[in-house]
Order: C-alpha cells, then sequence, then structure tokens
C-alpha cells in the first residue's frame, strides 16, 4: 500500500510542471477562435497574432481553435471563465450576430467588449460567363417575370450569410425574397464548382471566392454589395449604383471577455492598432485580398448594433425568427 | 435472452428517434419542400425499426457467453474511463492520462511497477512535450 | 507536356525543395500518427512553416505532409484498430486482424507499399489527364452524387455474406442516424441536439471512429483476453513473397484507378474510394487479407491524388484538406484554377513531380519504421490495452477540446461492443455515419431541382449509368441464388 502512494506521489511531482507551464505571464496574448484551424477565421486570428507580435506590443501569441455549436461554445466558454481571459481576445465574424439573432446560442454581440474590425468581406453576385443574364437589371427581370425561374445557389446554410445577402438585395429590388429559390451548399467552393457545372444560374458569395473565377473569365460578376467599386474589380457596379441601395460586409473583428475595464479595452485598442499599421500586417492584407474595416472599439460597436438591426428585420421578413 | 433484449433496446431507440424526427421544428421554406429536415430521419427510424422487427422474428444466432468476472473487469475500464473525463478539469490531461495508464494497467493486472511507471511517465512526457510544446496545440486548463 | 514535365523536374530537384520534401513527409508521418492529428491538422500546423518559403518549396512541402499525414493514419488503423482519418478506415479491415496474427509487420509494409504505388499511378494519371478530368468532375452534380453514395451504401449491405445482409442494415442505419445529429445542412435547424451546444456541429468523426474501433476493441479484449499471438517482428515481414506480390499487383493496379477516379470527384472522394476499393476485391477479387488491405491502401493514395484534380484545375478543393492547401496556396498569392497551368507552369508541375518524390521519400522512410512501430504489439495486454485507451480517448479530447464528448466516445464504444458482441459488423455504421450528411444534402438537392420534372434527370448520361450500377448490385444476391441453384 504505501509503496503505491509513494509511485502516486512520484508521478504526480513528476509531472507538475506540466501544470505550471499553463500559467501566464503579462505580456503573453491568447486567442481564442470559433473555428477549426485553416479556415477564414482561423487565418484572420493567426495573421493579427504576428502582426501584434511583430509591432512589439505581445509575446507569445498562442492560438486556440474551439469549434462547436456554430461557434456558441467558444462564445459560451468565454463569457463563464471571462474572469481568467484577461490576456484574451475572442475572433469573431458576422454569424455571430445571425446565429444570436437566430437563438442558437443564448449570447450576443453585446455580451462581450468589440475592440476592432479587422476586415470585411462584401458580398458579391456571379453567373458563369456564357450565362443570358448580362447584368443585374436583366437578372432582376428575369426574376420579376418568375421569381422562382433560376435557382440560386450559396456556400451556407438558409439563413445564414449568402442567403441573407441574397435576400436583402432582393428586397431592396423591389422583389419577395421568400419566393427565390436559394439552394444551400456546405462550401463556397462546392457552390462554385454548381455554378461552373450548371446546377444553379446565379451564385450568391463573398468576393473572395469569385474574384479569382472571374479574372479567368470563368465567370462574371453582375454586382457587388459595398459601398463604392472595388479597387480589384473596377468593371463590377455596386448595389448602390444599380439603384438597389445596399452595403454589406461579412466582418471578423475582435472582442475582449466582459467585465473588461475600459483602461484596459484602451490598451488593447492601441495594442492592435499598431498591429495594423505593421507591414506584416498589410503583406496578409495583400495575400489573402481582405479588405481592411479598421473600426475601433465604440465605432466597432456601433456598426454592430446597426447591422444587427438590419439583419433582425431581414430574418424576420424571410420567416426565420418569429 | 440478452440477445432479444438487445434488440428490442435498439427498436425503442428506433421509435423514440423517429418520434423526435417529428418534433424538429419547421421553417416556412422547409415546409414547402417535397423533402424536407425530418423526412430523412423518419425514412431511417422507420427502416430500423422494421429491420429490427424481422431479426426479431428469426433464430438466434450462437453467441459467446462472458464469464462474470470478465464483466466486471469491463466495467472498471468504463469507471476508470469515466474518472479520466471527469478528471480532466481540476487535473491536466497529461496528469490524468498518466494516471488513467497506471491505473488500467493496474487493474488489468500489471503488477510490476517498473513497466508499469515507464509507461505512465514517458507516454504523457511524450505527449506534452511533442504535442503541446512543439506543436503548439493549445489545451484549455 | 513533356516541357512541362521538365520544369517540374528541375524545380523539384533542388537541393532545398529535395530536402524540404523529406521533412515534410518525416513531420507529416509523425503528426499523422499521433492520436487525433489528421492531415488537415498537419497541413495546418505546417502552415507557419511554409510562410518562410517560396511558393514551390512550400506547396512541395506541404504535398510530402499530406501523403506523410495519411500513411502515419494508416498505422494507427492497422496497430490499434484506431483509424484516424476517415480514408483508413477501410484499412483497418483487414489490417487489424492481421496485426493480431502477428503479422502486423506485413500489414504495414503492404500499406506502404500499396500507398507508394497508388500514390505513384496516381500522380502519373494527374499528370496525363487532369486537363480532361476537369470536366468530370463537373459533369458530378447533386443528381449523380445522391446515386454515387447510394451505390456505396447499398454495396456494403447487399454485398455482405447473406446471414449478415441485415445486421449491416441496421448497423447502416445507426450510422446515418449518428449522422443526423446536429445542425441540418440545408435549413439550419438543430436535430437532435437535445438543446445541447456540444451536439449543434454534429458528432465528431474521431469521436466515432475512436470509440466504436479503437475504444470498443479495447473493452472487448478485456473482456475476451485473447493475447495476441506474440508476433516475431523480423525484417523478413517487410519483403513480400514473388507470389503474394504477384497477387497483389493487379489488385494496386484496380484499386488505384478506382481510387483516382473517386478522388477527382469533389466531396467525400478518398473514403468512399477505400471502401468501393475494399469491396471489390473482397467480393470480386481473391478475398485475401493482404488484398484487403493492399485495395484502400491504394486507392486512398490515389484518390488523394486525384483530388488535385479539381484543386489545380478549378481552384475547387474536394476535400477538407485541399481547402487547407488551398488557403496555402492563396496565402502565396497564387490563383489555383484554369489559369494555374498557363501562368505558373513550375508550380503545377512542381507539385507534381514532388508527388512522385513525395511517394518515395516515403516509402524509403517508413519501411525501416515497421519494424519499430509493429514492436508496440509486444507488449502485454495490461500494458497494451491502457494504451489503446489513452490514444482513442486523447484523440478524441485534442480534436474537439470537449470533456462531454468523453463520455459520449463511451456510451458509443458500449454501445458498439454489445452490436458487436452480438456479432453485428460495425464498418457499415462508420460507413453510414461518414456519408449521412452528404447524401441528405445531396438528395434533397436533387429532389429541389427535380421539382420541375423528373425527365431532367434522366438526361444526364452519368446519373443513369449509376442507377443501373445500383440495379447490377441490388440484383447481385438474386444472380448469387441462381448461379447456387443448379448445385442443389
Amino acid at each position: 500500500m504505501k509503496l503505491r502512494r509513494i509511485a502516486s506521489l512520484a508521478l504526480i511531482l513528476a509531472l507538475a510542471p506540466f501544470h505550471a507551464a499553463g500559467t501566464e505571464t503579462v505580456e503573453r496574448l491568447h486567442l481564442l477562435i470559433p473555428a477549426g484551424p485553416g479556415g477564414g477565421l482561423d487565418t484572420t486570428a493567426r495573421a493579427i497574432g504576428e502582426a501584434l507580435r511583430a509591432a512589439g506590443v505581445r509575446s507569445p501569441v498562442s492560438y486556440e481553435n474551439m469549434t462547436g455549436g456554430g461557434g456558441g461554445r467558444a462564445m459560451a466558454h468565454f463569457i463563464e471563465t471571462a474572469d481568467r481571459q484577461t490576456n484574451t481576445l475572442l475572433i469573431n465574424s458576422t454569424p455571430l450576430i445571425i446565429r444570436s439573432l437566430q437563438g442558437l446560442f443564448p449570447h450576443d454581440h453585446r455580451d462581450v467588449v468589440p475592440i476592432a474590425g479587422l476586415v470585411g468581406e462584401y458580398g458579391a453576385f456571379v453567373v458563369r460567363n456564357d450565362s443570358p443574364l448580362e447584368s443585374w437589371p436583366s437578372l432582376i427581370t428575369a426574376l420579376e417575370a418568375n421569381t422562382g425561374a433560376l435557382n440560386i445557389g450559396g456556400g451556407s446554410v438558409r439563413g445564414s450569410l449568402d442567403h441573407i445577402v441574397l435576400a436583402l438585395a432582393m428586397e431592396a429590388s423591389g422583389l419577395d425574397p421568400r419566393r427565390v429559390r436559394y439552394l444551400p451548399y456546405d462550401a463556397g467552393g462546392k457552390a462554385m464548382l454548381a455554378l461552373l457545372g450548371g446546377e444553379i444560374e446565379v451564385l450568391s458569395t463573398g468576393i473572395g471566392e469569385a474574384v479569382g473565377y472571374a479574372r479567368s473569365g470563368d465567370v462574371r460578376i453582375l454586382a457587388v454589395t459595398a459601398p463604392d467599386r472595388l479597387a480589384q474589380l473596377p468593371e463590377v457596379p455596386t448595389l448602390t449604383e444599380l439603384g438597389a441601395p445596399l452595403v454589406f460586409a461579412n466582418w471578423r473583428g475582435l472582442f475582449a471577455a466582459p467585465g473588461t475595464s475600459a483602461a484596459a479595452a484602451a490598451d488593447f485598442q492601441s495594442e492592435v492598432a499598431a498591429a495594423l499599421a505593421t507591414e506584416a500586417w498589410r503583406t496578409a492584407v495583400d495575400r489573402f485580398g481582405w479588405t481592411p474595416l479598421a473600426l475601433e472599439g465604440a465605432a466597432f460597436g456601433d456598426y454592430l448594433d446597426k447591422q444587427a438591426d438590419v439583419l433582425e428585420s431581414t430574418l424576420k421578413a424571410l420567416g426565420f425568427i418569429r | 435472452m440478452a440477445y432479444r433484449l438487445t434488440l428490442l433496446g435498439l427498436l425503442l431507440a428506433g421509435l423514440a428517434y423517429t418520434w423526435l424526427a417529428q418534433q424538429i421544428p419547421m421553417d416556412p421554406w422547409t415546409a414547402e419542400e417535397l423533402i424536407n429536415a425530418r423526412t430523412m430521419p423518419t425514412v431511417y427510424g422507420a427502416l430500423l425499426s422494421l429491420t429490427l422487427l424481422i431479426l426479431l422474428l428469426r433464430s438466434i444466432p450462437p453467441v459467446a457467453a462472458v464469464p462474470a468476472g470478465r464483466l466486471v473487469r469491463g466495467a472498471g475500464v468504463a469507471v476508470l474511463v469515466v474518472a479520466f473525463a471527469a478528471l480532466l478539469g481540476p487535473l491536466n490531461l497529461w496528469m490524468g492520462l498518466g494516471l488513467l495508464l497506471l491505473a488500467t494497467g493496474w487493474w488489468l493486472g500489471e503488477r510490476r511497477w517498473l513497466p508499469l511507471l515507464s509507461l505512465a511517465i514517458s507516454v504523457p512526457l511524450l505527449g506534452f512535450l511533442g504535442i503541446e510544446l512543439g506543436l503548439g496545440v493549445y489545451l484549455p486548463d | 507536356m513533356l516541357e512541362g514535365i521538365a520544369t517540374g523536374f528541375a524545380t523539384a530537384f533542388t537541393l532545398a525543395n529535395l530536402g524540404w520534401v523529406l521533412f515534410g513527409c518525416l513531420a507529416g508521418t509523425l503528426i499523422g500518427m499521433l492520436p487525433g492529428l489528421g492531415p488537415i491538422t498537419a497541413i495546418a500546423l505546417m502552415i507557419p512553416v511554409s510562410y518562410s518559403l517560396d511558393p514551390a518549396g512550400g506547396l512541395i512541402m506541404m504535398a510530402g505532409v499530406y501523403y506523410g499525414a495519411v500513411f502515419g493514419g494508416s498505422t494507427s488503423a492497422i496497430l490499434i484498430n484506431a483509424p484516424g482519418v476517415a480514408s483508413t478506415v477501410a484499412t483497418s479491415f483487414d489490417g487489424y486482424p492481421m496485426a493480431r496474427d502477428g503479422q502486423g509487420g506485413r500489414a504495414l509494409a503492404i500499406a506502404a507499399y500499396a500507398s507508394f504505388a497508388g500514390g505513384t499511378l496516381g500522380a502519373v494519371a494527374l499528370m496525363l489527364f487532369a486537363g480532361y478530368l476537369a470536366g468530370l468532375a463537373l459533369a458530378f452534380q447533386s443528381p449523380e452524387y445522391t446515386l454515387l453514395l447510394l451505390l456505396a451504401l447499398s454495396s456494403v449491405v447487399v454485398l455482405a455474406s447473406p446471414g449478415t445482409r441485415l445486421p449491416s442494415l441496421v448497423t447502416l442505419l445507426i450510422g446515418l442516424m449518428l449522422g443526423t445529429v446536429g445542425t441540418d445542412q440545408l435549413a439550419g435547424i438543430p436535430r437532435f441536439t437535445f438543446g445541447r451546444l456540444d451536439l449543434a456541429d454534429g458528432l465528431n468523426f474521431v469521436l466515432v471512429v475512436m470509440a466504436t474501433f479503437a475504444l470498443a476493441e479495447a473493452f472487448r479484449m478485456v473482456l475476451q483476453d485473447d493475447a495476441p499471438a506474440s508476433p516475431s517482428v523480423s525484417g523478413s515481414q517487410l519483403r513480400l513473397p514473388l507470389d503474394t506480390s504477384r497477387r497483389l499487383l493487379p489488385v494496386v493496379g484496380r484499386s488505384s484507378v478506382i481510387g483516382f477516379l473517386t478522388g477527382v470527384l469533389p466531396g467525400a472522394g478518398a473514403t468512399l474510394a477505400s471502401f468501393f476499393a475494399y469491396d471489390v476485391e473482397k467480393r470480386m477479387g481473391d478475398g485475401s487479407r493482404e488484398a484487403g488491405v493492399a485495395a484502400p491502401e491504394a486507392a486512398n493514395n490515389a484518390a488523394s491524388t486525384g483530388s488535385f484534380v479539381p484543386l489545380l484545375t478549378l481552384g475547387i478543393p474536394g476535400s477538407g484538406t485541399t481547402a487547407v492547401l488551398l488557403g496555402v496556396m492563396l496565402s502565396y498569392g497564387l490563383q489555383p484554377g484554369p489559369r494555374l497551368l498557363s501562368d505558373q507552369p513550375e508550380i503545377f508541375w512542381g507539385v507534381i513531380v514532388s508527388m512522385y518524390l513525395g511517394n518515395l521519400i516515403l516509402l524509403a522512410l517508413n519501411l525501416p519504421l515497421i519494424p519499430l512501430l509493429a514492436r508496440l504489439l509486444n507488449l502485454p495486454a495490461p500494458l497494451l490495452i491502457p494504451l489503446i485507451i489513452g490514444f482513442s480517448l486523447v484523440g478524441v479530447y485534442l480534436t474537439t477540446l470537449n470533456g462531454f464528448d468523453l463520455y459520449l466516445m463511451l456510451g458509443l464504444a458500449l454501445l458498439a461492443l454489445v452490436l458487436r458482441w452480438f456479432a453485428f459488423p460495425l464498418a457499415p455504421l462508420l460507413l453510414g455515419f461518414i456519408l449521412s450528411g452528404l447524401l441528405e444534402e445531396n438528395a434533397r438537392r436533387t429532389l429541389f431541382i427535380a421539382e420541375g420534372g423528373w425527365s431532367v434527370l434522366l438526361e444526364r448520361p452519368a446519373f443513369v449509368i449509376l442507377g443501373i450500377l445500383i440495379l447490377l448490385v441490388w440484383l447481385f444476391p438474386v444472380w448469387q441464388r441462381l448461379r447456387a441453384a443448379p448445385r442443389h
């Protein structure tokens, strides 16, 4: 018996340093990513982490990919353990607002402290190059004749981003978004394949998914949801100039834990601002073709509130929230 | 007997699943469709129940019996797995793993301390060094 | 084309790039063997390293990591029945029984040779046919996928031996049902989640496979105590007798073709390929266990190579792994797609040539490792069983970082144990689970499109061919009975 006790004691002693390795030092930063490694959110998190390190304001920077519950698990974990998360930032994106509006998880963006909006991606409406739909007005004309005539696809489930952007654009063009036939695919790439293969006639997606195919001449982008024409696609009109006033971006931004003091939040903000000015960040933005959003603290919070209002009325109109 | 009970249990689970499938909420889009969020689960549940009914009516295949002592050993291992999961919070993954290896080895009849301890120490240590430090995979505390 | 190949060799055969292939293969193999870390994680973890390389070097290294990780996954599938990647599930069907009979070294060696052959044949096919096959990926839309998936699911039930058809159907349906847990892929509605966030993303693949294969097997060993015949692993197991190699050669050839063609289709390419190849060899080939290991391994490697077709020619990732690779390419400012070949031929050909190299280096790297790995099985049961349990639990925890999943896993393992005890085959359960979401998604889209009229579907040639194949599979038992009848 005694021997056993000594042995387990020895084991605990031998393993004790492991636990100590987890303790935090002042300057470190931890980024909580509510998505698996390799995706857009993860890429953005690692890029901003690298920029924070390059700016010399944080080191080391660690990353935690916490999937589950469509991002809800990371959110819940962040809020529950807020008192231990003083050196942690959560990265998130537009689906946070959509999913909390739909009641898929109990928290929303007001439960965390907005630090900065980093990048945004505008929506694009895409057709095959040989499509008879020559322009956005011709698409609208076709839909006005028979709203259900075209299969319009997107890279996410009904009631999520691609569908909502489509619905907003339809509404802005005077059509009933509920009558549009939306076909969901489980990834933007699959939806693009369906467009190229002719299963769908129109694709609603982010600009990033479409720009390469537009350059290679496989597809044409009919319109984008940006406020002004984009530098990378100067020939593509915006919905606003086509008479359908809609500006919508899928943002990615950083949040601090609830209960973060105003001073601590201001520190985070200035650190992120320093990171956004680094060469490392600019290189990443160029590499991935992101559109910088550069919204700080309160401005980011206002932006989110406004987007939440727009989304709430759309989701209600679509029947996704009652 | 145990075979029939298992089939019966599965049948009940299949029926419960089919019933749950009918409770899936519908949005206005899904409801209009030929095949919606409830369709496939209903088909699976119904097919499963039907297949199990046929199997219940058939003869029992020969099954090896498990001695009671073995069942106790198996239950003990299950308890150790639960203990590992429960201890993940207070302990750390690698410490928990060390204890799990040690306890399970002991429970299964290994009485030599040297191999037991070397396994229980080296494997978590390698895991910690390789996965947590080497690859930088972050583990929550 | 010849010019292109020459460019490719020139790119891949620089000293630095050779070094990166070697490094990638080694890192990939080691990461792939770790619990819960598959090719996706391996590639994602190597991304920071790739930033310091030029595009060709970085992609060549990543291709090495990919192959290495796939092979590393086969190792745990064979040795302890713990396939960490969906595409190696079929390898464990015959590989693990071989390992238990003291043939672990032989099984690993066959896996290594078959992977090498499959990967190399795949690379040749990719080089010759990439341009033409892009059309195949485009011709395959939701209706064709639906039938392809139905074909896979029917095969596993109908082609099973007559006595296990109904039990196979039971486990297949349980698998399909487990696959419906979580958020509905089309409507975004949570199903069978009981309001728990832990279930909203569905059950993780690693969880289901570790529970039903590795953990359930550990429990079976506790209950049944048949210590594996102490294997004497020696170098001799690595050398295949001439007649065995001659027998396996056509198996590998057939499986590579099946694998490559299935791999070209974006979706569950490599997994479907390995199941198809296994089924074909077990039902129509000689049915030996060696063939049962060689077929899925050749097929999944050829399929991994095939999945580069849609990635390189259309810019569309066919699997989670190639999606991460796409991210890597984008980060270099490369836009994979129709113009990659014309704009940056050195990248296109460099990657392809590095595949030959990767496969060769992988073989050279792994053969010496095999005796060391197989020695793991020499551990006495009271030490081996805890190791398997620990491996599977840590694998799941590292994948989801959620303690709740461990309880779920134990429950699933006990269910699988009971099913196995009563001779229900578990392979259909896994296949059903893996394909459940894909089947439902594609079936629902197909019906959505067909609402206008069913004749639309009959105008699709691939759809009709697949429909006929399914009919043939269903007629197989009838044919079997007719053939057997005159003997009575």
